[in-house]
């Protein structure tokens, strides 16, 4: 018996102990993230901005930035934020976290549920959409009057990407990124092709592939992946007059005699033409680029890094236009600011976003990046100007359209539907049938689509 | 509180503090988020834990339905059906290859075994380096010989047999090594009793190796094929599910609806889990029978 009741106050005691194991995993403090120190304990770097701020009384105000910049850029970005930290200001000091994206869409939505998400994430619009739909993501409309910043400043597009169906801005630009064709003059030097003169439409994309393709000797005209990538294949549908959703009346408009014609022409290219490899992902199509062996691949800037890294001669320019119009796609990275963000963590937050949209970082990272610049006075910029790839960019990055605007479900419409459509066809499928089944599945998604 | 030291100062108490690490990892990471997925099973709520409603059997009815679900099931039950026959086939024959104690077969049970100590992430992303169709080193091997070069991970039908090669080679050893250790505690008088009767090698190891040997391959075979059932890490790392949902199993479905596509459905994905358990629970219950049964007829 006496066995019995130590026994149960043994159990007792090791759940006790377990609750409190299980509290410590938790978060340790119900004022979250926050880790609030005065000025002077930062031990800030005398900075160019003034010596003044180093010792001043004011409070400092920590903010945590969660992103997914491992490339090349995320380097420059670490040492903006460094610079920033060490200015002080603003008394903000920015904890950035930099994860590989996947990770960081595996981590926000736990951490938003249980009160741990950072005050400040960047991620493209597709992503946004589920967060701005069930309001994990603040509104930030009161960012221009709060900080004192003119609207009118941004481009219209890159306004454009981070704003709800409703108009709401959920989203602040961090950078602009419209898809562009990238080519390999070495290579179209090889297959005798004009070197400075890109394809201006499908048929001569096309034409072009074939020529710059040559198994032997492992080469490709042209990278078509079937995911990880930019849409590449929207200027295709769009220039020959068709689409994917109308967002009007929530419908797929995708089951059409354009998109198929559009999308067999595509089927063409990889499984008979053998212009791109079959199946390969936008990483792969990567790889080949930088290592000279295929001749386009319509991407995001990024790869502009790496093509100079590894003395690619390579030229950049608008995809082709289709039989109807020229469709230039326009996405971005945007601030967004999660819920459960305190009053004063956001206007940290918001001081941040200020000094990254002033004139000089944004011209900083367009430089550096290859990115088209997001406000009207940076792309006048003589330097920017100047800078041929970046000002080819420009031009392009003003006339841009986003893709499935304002959608929520635009994120799984694209990887869920699209995507998997594509790697269907370049499997071999039948075309018709596919779209046919796959537009369908479109109208499905729609359905928890808010009307 | 006198009495409380007592208790533990005796040995069948002392027993408790010692399992309590164990217990309490058990716990936290294995009972309550086994208990917590039969509870989320039963509600609308998704991953932000937001507007939980209960939803009663929902979710298991629209698993029902679900076409996506009865191809990934497809899915696993192939991967199961070749690697498990494969992965134990293999380390059988190789374990009665190396059960002997000499310094070569003991060098070679190390390398067969070495494969296990690396995570099957880092395999996965090194095969998936070597079987790229264009800048693999494979393929420069296939190109060198004057063999086609084969898609493996991006050919919707190579894609599930390079899986399971790429499975059974990393798994084989683990099992292998039990079943050495079966092997070499089976009493050597039965061979010398049966060579004496004339029996030859193969006799010897239908009648007296195989038999003997069932206690140790049951335990291979069933935890194979929870593990089998269970197939993830591998498939996120090479193929994502791919291409054409030719390799998406249960285990990567459910990760997909809870955790990657909108709106990250954490019922629906719980409630497959439940389904995925009852699932495993069912076909290890029936091959313990089997096994057991087979044991008692041996004996």
């Amino acid at each position: 018996m006496h066995v019995y009741r130590s026994l149960r106050i043994t159990m007792t005691a090791l759940m006790a102990v377990l609750l409190l194991l299980a509290a410590a995993c938790g978060k340790s403090s119900p004022d979250r993230a926050p880790q609030s120190s005065s000025g002077s304990s930062g031990d800030p770097a005398p900075a160019a901005s003034g010596s003044e701020t180093a010792e001043s009384p004011a409070e400092k105000v920590t903010i945590s930035f969660w992103n997914g910049f491992t490339g090349p850029d995320g380097d420059l970005l670490k040492t903006i934020v460094d610079e920033y930290n060490a200015s002080n200001t603003d008394h903000v000091e920015v904890k950035m976290d930099i994860m590989p994206w996947d990770q960081l869409f595996q981590k926000l939505p736990p951490a938003i549920a249980t009160n741990t998400a950072p005050d400040l994430v960047v991620m493209w619009p597709g992503a946004a959409r589920t967060y701005i739909e069930n309001r994990t993501f603040l509104p930030l409309d009161d960012y221009f009057e709060k900080m004192g910043v003119d609207r009118s400043a941004y481009t219209e597009a890159s306004l454009d990407f981070g704003k709800g169906r409703t108009g709401t801005q959920y989203m602040l630009p961090m950078q602009v990124q419209p898809i562009y064709l990238f080519w390999n003059k070495t290579l179209f030097k090889e297959a005798g092709l004009d070197p400075d003169r890109p394809p201006a439409t499908l048929e001569e994309l096309e034409e072009y592939a074939v020529k710059l393709t040559d198994p032997a000797k492992n080469r490709f005209g042209l990278g078509l992946p079937v995911k990880g990538s930019p849409a590449y294949f929207v200027p295709f549908i769009k220039g020959n007059g068709g689409d994917f959703v109308d967002t009007e009346n929530l419908k797929s408009v995708l089951n059409s005699p354009e998109n198929i014609a559009t999308l067999t022409w595509l089927q063409d290219l990889v499984v008979n033409k053998k212009v791109s490899p079959a199946g390969a992902t936008g990483a792969d199509m990567d790889k080949l680029m930088l290592s000279g062996q295929m001749g386009m691949f319509i991407t995001g800037p990024w790869l502009v890094g790496g093509l100079r890294e590894n003395n690619i001669d390579f030229g950049v320019a608008p995809p082709p236009a289709g039989s109807k119009r020229q469709f230039i796609e326009i996405d971005g990275i945007g601030f967004s600011i999660p819920k459960g963000t305190g009053e004063k963590e956001k206007e940290a937050a918001y001081k941040f976003i200020r000094f990254w949209s002033s004139k000089e970082t944004v011209k900083r990272w367009s430089l550096a990046n290859g990115f088209p610049p997001f406000l009207i006075e940076v792309m006048e910029d003589p330097d920017i100007q100047n800078d041929p790839l970046v000002s080819s960019m420009s031009a392009m990055g003003d006339s841009g359209e986003p893709f499935l605007r304002g959608l929520i479900t635009a994120g799984t419409i694209s990887d869920d539907a699209l995507w998997p459509m594509i790697e269907l066809i370049q499997a071999g499928r039948d075309v018709a049938e596919t779209v046919k089944s796959v537009s369908d599945h479109i109208d499905e998604i729609l359905k928890s689509e808010p009307r | 509180m006198a009495k409380v030291v007592r208790f533990f100062k005796k040995p069948e108490g002392a027993a408790y503090l010692f399992i309590f690490p164990a217990l309490a990892i058990l716990l936290v990471f294995t009972v309550v988020p086994l208990a917590t997925t039969f509870v989320f099973s039963v509600l609308h709520m998704d991953i932000f834990l937001q507007g939980a409603a209960f939803a009663g059997l929902d979710k298991f009815r629209k698993l029902l339905g679900d076409e996506r679900l009865w191809h990934a099931l497809r899915n696993t039950v192939y991967f199961t059906a070749l690697q498990v026959p494969l992965q134990i086939g293999l380390a059988l024959a190789v374990a009665v290859f190396v059960s002997r104690n000499t310094l070569l077969r003991k060098m070679l049970r190390s390398v067969y075994f070495l494969p296990y100590v690396c995570s099957l992430t880092a395999i996965g992303i090194v095969w998936s380096f070597l079987l790229d169709p264009q800048t693999g080193l494979y393929m420069h091997v296939l190109d060198q010989i004057g063999l086609p070069r084969l898609a493996f991970l991006r050919d919707p039908e190579l894609a599930m047999p390079t899986v399971i090669a790429m499975t059974v080679w990393r798994n084989f050893g683990y099992s292998m090594v039990i079943l050495i250790a079966g092997i070499q505690g089976i009493p050597q008088t039965y061979y010398e009793a049966a060579q004496m009767d004339g029996a030859g090698k193969f006799r010897q190891f239908a009648s007296i190796t195989l038999p003997l040997l069932v206690p140790a391959l049951s335990f291979c075979v069933i935890t194979a094929t929870i593990m089998a059932l269970q197939v993830f890490d591998q498939i996120f790392v090479t193929t994502q599910g791919g291409p054409v949902r030719a390799t998406e199993t249960v285990v990567y479905y459910i990760y997909l609806t809870g955790f990657k596509l909108a709106p990250f459905d954490l019922g629906y994905a719980s409630a497959i889990s439940v389904f995925l358990f009852l699932v495993i629970m069912a076909i290890t219950l029936t091959m313990n029978r089997y096994f057991l049964n087979r044991e008692v007829s041996g004996n």
